[in-house]
């Protein structure tokens, strides 16, 4: 999460949820995930000394290695690696998904400079972990040499195979944090207490690091066996150290088929995966639960809930007002009601007025957006000629198929139908790599080739999962707007929602119509597609779309036959006709 | 019982309700009498083609497999197709051909897993009832049309002014428990199948008589099933399903595809979902005697045991604090009164106000004497209650053997809650209801759908003043100096 340096003199929102509310999460989260990790510790410890025939022996000892002071020794920098992991790795975590357009823009992401030292401290921690966590599983694998004789010291290669697969893990789970989208933070369906939604996702999450370590495993045992001996060469000779000649060496088929070790590389991927993923589910869990900002804060200035909407610089202050916008416009009677007040002196609603106004700006943007991309997609189809024009500046007359320049040329023609209005077609596209168009030309060309085709193509739906992808705010702003126009129908005294009625309405609308259009331009085909990960972030068009539906119904519902003495435009009322009619 | 009026003679319909009483007309008169009462209501009656089952899904597989596979070859794609049942009757019906042992454990194995799926149809007596026409029924929340679920898993759907019925069929709805059309919506109608929840996209506009499966969202989580209930959110947000065999509760955001769970231990299940009219609490009942309530904001719940059987109806009213229930085999109606939720007013009491649950009416079976002199039996154990929207009917079905009339009775709420018997529905003769329902955006009163055993679907209008309606609200302050609806949506 990149967030700004604190200003002391001016405190803005932003810093000052840095500092109130951002970091005591922070800190609850990592504390409760410091203390779970000695029970997921001793939990592996059982797992890997487990002996079938002997239950009760592989209890005792287990009991015997926890209160042992060895096991306080290992677990403390266990515990603070970890600790350091989590807290770090923070910074990686946002709200808004990073969706490459290409699967190299994918692949860029991953190995920028800004990420280089979050790769080498997963690896590290995972290293670390298995060096440490070895030691409780026998002399077999605990240490890097052995002496069987006494004598000579040897190099134990199991430990080596297990430490470098912690390496492996690590850098497996960095990949799959961020390419999975791991580090978004997706905000719960319903508010519950954090032990509760902890408690009903640990078991998934146990379950999915399961099937995922095992697929690693498989990787890891065909790099091994490729590379395997280059490693243990190369720490035998730095450390003149000698092959143990009973062994069989590990990069060898039959060295592989280890059963026992095969055991206690499974038991320790699922540790490291776990015990990762549980420090990032806490965090979510943290940084996800509903803040209450004040509605009306007169002598807290710049640190009530309509700045926390207006807040643009850390994305996560947006979301986490526009959460509780719409969970006081659901639930809370009271705090619609200060929505709902005039100001003291002077008689203005002047909270309403500010929140109302956040919204629309919100879902007119988004609307503005929609709209050109739309254009976009009606001037995909039939112009390609025109099209061909634009290429000609870039002296390429071949590329006329590449999406690319599509993209560049008939952004120029809906800038052009909009007179310049002031919009960009992919907001989310700040983190990729700037696009210039020497490298678009090198794109377009690469595009081509049959095997970068596959990293340098577009991926489908790419551009709307773009458009889409931070669309969770206009979700909650539509919500609330829709919850609190249908309370005010018996808790506004004043009536000063009815005024701004006619243009929320008319903009609900008129969003409705173009996200039912952009769902009508994308092809049906790629509508839908296969689950990758936890959440699915193309599939939060459909949910705005199903959001704005019913909170037009909504409206309706409410008002009824009362919205007929609205001042509506009569393009309004005609895109209302068929909600009232229910054929919408 | 006994103070309910006498119920029709023979030969006579429950037609309608009006000045407080039930009219009845003669059996000859009943499609005229429809026709004015309700006009343009579709006239419905279920064929007993489609009533009939399916023949058993296994049957048809023996005609083709060929049968010169080995027995462990059968036993493998039978659990391809069907599971552990397929594989352990696949076992037992070539006992000969495996070892004795073998034979004898996956006879028991299957008297287990038969004997657990028997549990399934005596939680859901609608699911295995025969003499059922339809295995669900369900009205959309603000228009007149409604679907229902027929035995060989096809839906069809029914509109008001529309001759054409869509029918809905998917490869994996099978089993069909529930169906739940979502709220402030137009076409969306979530089903409850045997593996997984289908939420059915169906075009209002559209002139397709079957939608194709690409206006369907699958929803299916593993461990979840068989779904038995589903219950939109009243504001449409989220939707709940239930399975008898999973002690959690799924919450799913539809158009997200993803769900959370609720998981409570002790009760083995959850049988049946109710959400209160507002959104502000659940009620979960579970197969065993003890139920929930949960709070839809901050979703906790309270417990209610050392209940007498397992709860197999339940109904809020339409102030959202009072819930009704019933349990089996007692034929008794109780209920309990909840504290006033925080949603619309700054009270904060959510809990119930009492620790017992009060009875409202004795439903057991009585004796009265007819005008001719012939006894008729009435009464009996409750299998549905369901409240109208207004509060001011509740409709009460019997159980199989004494449903051959539906009890109405008038309501009220304030200032406690009364129960004054209305009358006794009946239908023609010979006909028993099987499902009751009431229309939810129904004006003049109450609308009763009763679905009969002749597979016809029966409209009761209950016709009566909403008092409330007519006094001035205090509440509506700024909105009384409307003017009359002028109809600028008309054309």
């Amino acid at each position: 999460m990149e967030f700004q340096k604190l200003q002391p003199t001016v405190e803005t929102i932003n810093a000052w949820f840095m500092q109130e509310v951002y970091l005591w999460r922070t800190v609850g989260s990592v504390f409760w995930f410091l203390a779970c990790v000695p029970v997921i510790t001793s939990i592996y410890i059982l797992l890997c000394n487990i002996s079938v025939f002997h239950p009760v022996t592989t209890i005792v000892d287990m009991l015997s290695t926890l209160f042992s002071a060895s096991f306080l020794l290992c677990v403390i920098p266990i515990l603070t690696i970890n600790g350091i992991l989590i807290t770090y790795s923070s910074r990686l975590f946002t709200v808004i998904p990073d969706i490459g357009s290409t699967r190299f823009a994918n692949l860029l992401r991953l190995v920028g400079v800004k990420r280089l030292p979050h790769v080498g401290l997963f690896s590290l921690c995972g290293m670390i972990t298995v060096w440490c966590s070895t030691t409780f599983i026998g002399s077999k694998y605990s240490s890097l040499t052995q002496s069987p004789d006494g004598h000579i010291v040897q190099l134990n290669e199991h430990h080596i195979f297990l430490v470098v697969f912690g390496l492996f893990e690590g850098i497996s789970y960095y990949v799959k944090f961020d390419l999975n989208h791991f580090n978004c933070l997706q905000f719960p369906l319903i508010q519950r207490e954090k032990f509760f939604v902890f408690r009903s996702s640990v078991c998934g999450v146990f379950l999915r690091m399961l099937k995922e370590t095992i697929r690693e495993i498989k990787y890891y045992y065909l790099l091994y066996y490729f590379f395997g001996g280059a490693i243990t060469s190369w720490i035998a000779f730095n450390l003149n150290l000698q092959y143990c000649k009973d062994d069989v060496p590990l990069d060898t088929i039959f060295g592989l088929l280890n059963f026992s070790l095969l055991w206690q590389v499974v038991v320790l991927g699922i540790y490291l995966n776990f015990s990762w993923s549980i420090g990032h589910l806490i965090f979510k869990i943290y940084q996800t639960e509903k803040y209450e900002f004040h509605i009306d804060a007169v002598f807290e200035k710049k640190k009530s809930l309509h700045d926390a909407l207006n807040c643009n610089k850390q994305p996560l202050v947006k979301y986490l007002g526009y959460l509780d916008l719409s969970y006081l416009s659901k639930c809370s009677y009271e705090r619609r009601q200060q929505v709902f007040c005039l100001s003291q002196p002077g008689g203005h609603p002047h909270t309403w007025n500010k929140i109302s106004a956040a919204c629309l700006a919100e879902l007119n943007t988004l609307n503005q957006q929609i709209e050109a991309a739309n254009w976009q997609a009606y001037s995909n189809v039939p112009v390609k000629k025109t099209s061909n024009i634009f290429d000609k500046n870039y002296t390429l007359g071949e590329t006329s198929e590449d999406s690319m320049f599509h993209r560049t040329t008939n952004d120029n023609i809906s800038v052009n139908k909009h007179n310049g209005s002031t919009f960009s077609i992919d907001t989310s596209t700040e983190t990729k790599p700037k696009s210039i168009p020497w490298k678009d030309k090198l794109c377009g060309v690469m595009s081509k080739k049959p095997i970068l085709g596959y990293f340098m193509g577009e991926l489908p739906d790419s551009k709307t999962s773009q458009l889409f992808c931070s669309s969770q705010v206009q979700i909650w702003a539509v919500e609330a707007l829709s919850y609190l126009i249908s309370a005010s129908y018996h808790e506004d005294k004043f009536g000063i929602v009815q005024r701004s009625l006619p243009v929320i309405i008319s903009s609900l609308v008129n969003l409705q119509e173009n996200v039912d259009k952009h769902f009508k331009l994308i092809a049906p085909a790629q509508k839908r597609h296969q689950k990758q990960c936890s959440v699915n972030y193309s599939l939060l068009r459909q949910e705005l779309q199903a959001v704005l539906k019913s909170s037009i119904h909504r409206i309706i519902e409410r008002f009824g036959k009362h919205l007929c003495d609205l001042p509506l435009k009569s393009e309004s009322i005609k895109k209302l006709k068929p909600f009232v009619e229910f054929k919408e | 019982m006994k103070n309910f009026p006498p119920p029709p003679k023979k030969g006579e319909v429950t037609v309608t309700e009006t000045n407080g009483e039930l009219t009845t007309v003669g059996s000859e008169y009943l499609k005229e009498s429809l026709q004015i009462l309700c006009p343009g209501y579709p006239e419905v009656t279920v064929q007993p083609d489609s009533m009939r089952n399916t023949t058993p899904r296994e049957s048809a597989k023996s005609a083709f497999l060929p049968h010169d596979e080995t027995v462990w070859k059968r036993a493998l794609s039978a659990w391809y197709e069907h599971g552990f049942t397929g594989t352990f009757e696949e076992l037992v019906n070539s006992r000969d051909e495996v070892p004795g042992t073998i034979a004898t454990m996956s006879t028991t194995c299957l008297t287990l897993l038969r004997w657990a799926t028997s549990l399934n149809g005596s939680l859901f007596p609608h699911l295995s009832l025969s003499e059922s026409p339809v295995r669900a029924f369900a009205w959309h929340p603000h228009v007149t049309k409604f679907a229902y679920a027929l035995h060989d898993d096809s839906i069809k759907v029914h509109t008001q002014g529309n001759t054409l019925t869509p029918i809905l069929k998917h490869k994996l709805q099978k089993y069909v428990a529930d169906l739940s059309w979502q709220p402030l919506s137009s076409s969306v109608l979530a089903v409850a199948c045997q593996t997984c929840i289908l939420v059915w996209h169906v075009d209002p506009n559209s002139l397709a008589a079957r939608p194709s499966s690409s206006c369907v969202q699958v929803l299916s989580q593993t461990g979840h099933s068989p779904i038995s209930s589903l219950a939109w959110h009243p504001q449409a947000s989220l939707l709940l399903s239930s399975s008898p065999t999973d002690t959690a509760i799924m919450v799913w955001s539809v158009a997200m595809e993803n769900c959370v769970s609720l998981r409570r231990a002790g009760g083995g299940g959850v049988s049946l979902l109710k959400f209160s009219p507002d959104g502000t609490r659940v009620l979960a009942a579970t197969p065993m005697p003890i139920f929930r309530v949960w709070d839809a904001v901050t979703w906790n719940c309270e417990v209610w045991s050392k209940l007498t059987g397992r709860c197999n109806s339940a109904c809020w009213s339409p102030d959202d604090q009072i819930l009704l229930f019933t349990m089996e085999n007692d034929p008794i109606i109780y209920s309990i009164t909840f504290g006033r939720s925080h949603l619309n007013t700054v009270s904060q009491d959510v809990s119930a106000k009492s620790n017992m649950a009060v009875p409202v009416a004795d439903m057991s079976e009585t004796e009265i004497m007819m005008d001719d002199g012939s006894i008729v039996k009435i009464g009996g154990c409750v299998q549905n209650i369901e409240w109208d929207k207004t509060g001011k009917r509740l409709a009460v079905l019997f159980q199989e053997g004494s449903n051959e009339y539906v009890a109405v009775f008038k309501t009220s709420l304030q200032p406690v809650l009364e129960l004054l018997p209305c009358g006794l529905i009946k239908g023609e003769d010979g006909e028993k209801a099987h499902h009751i329902s009431f229309q939810p955006s129904f004006q003049q009163g109450a609308l009763l759908t009763i679905v009969w055993s002749s597979g016809r679907v029966g409209y009761i209008p209950l016709v009566f003043a909403n008092i409330e309606e007519i006094l001035p609200q205090p509440t509506t302050i700024g909105h009384s100096a409307y003017q009359p609806y002028s109809n600028i949506f008309a054309d």
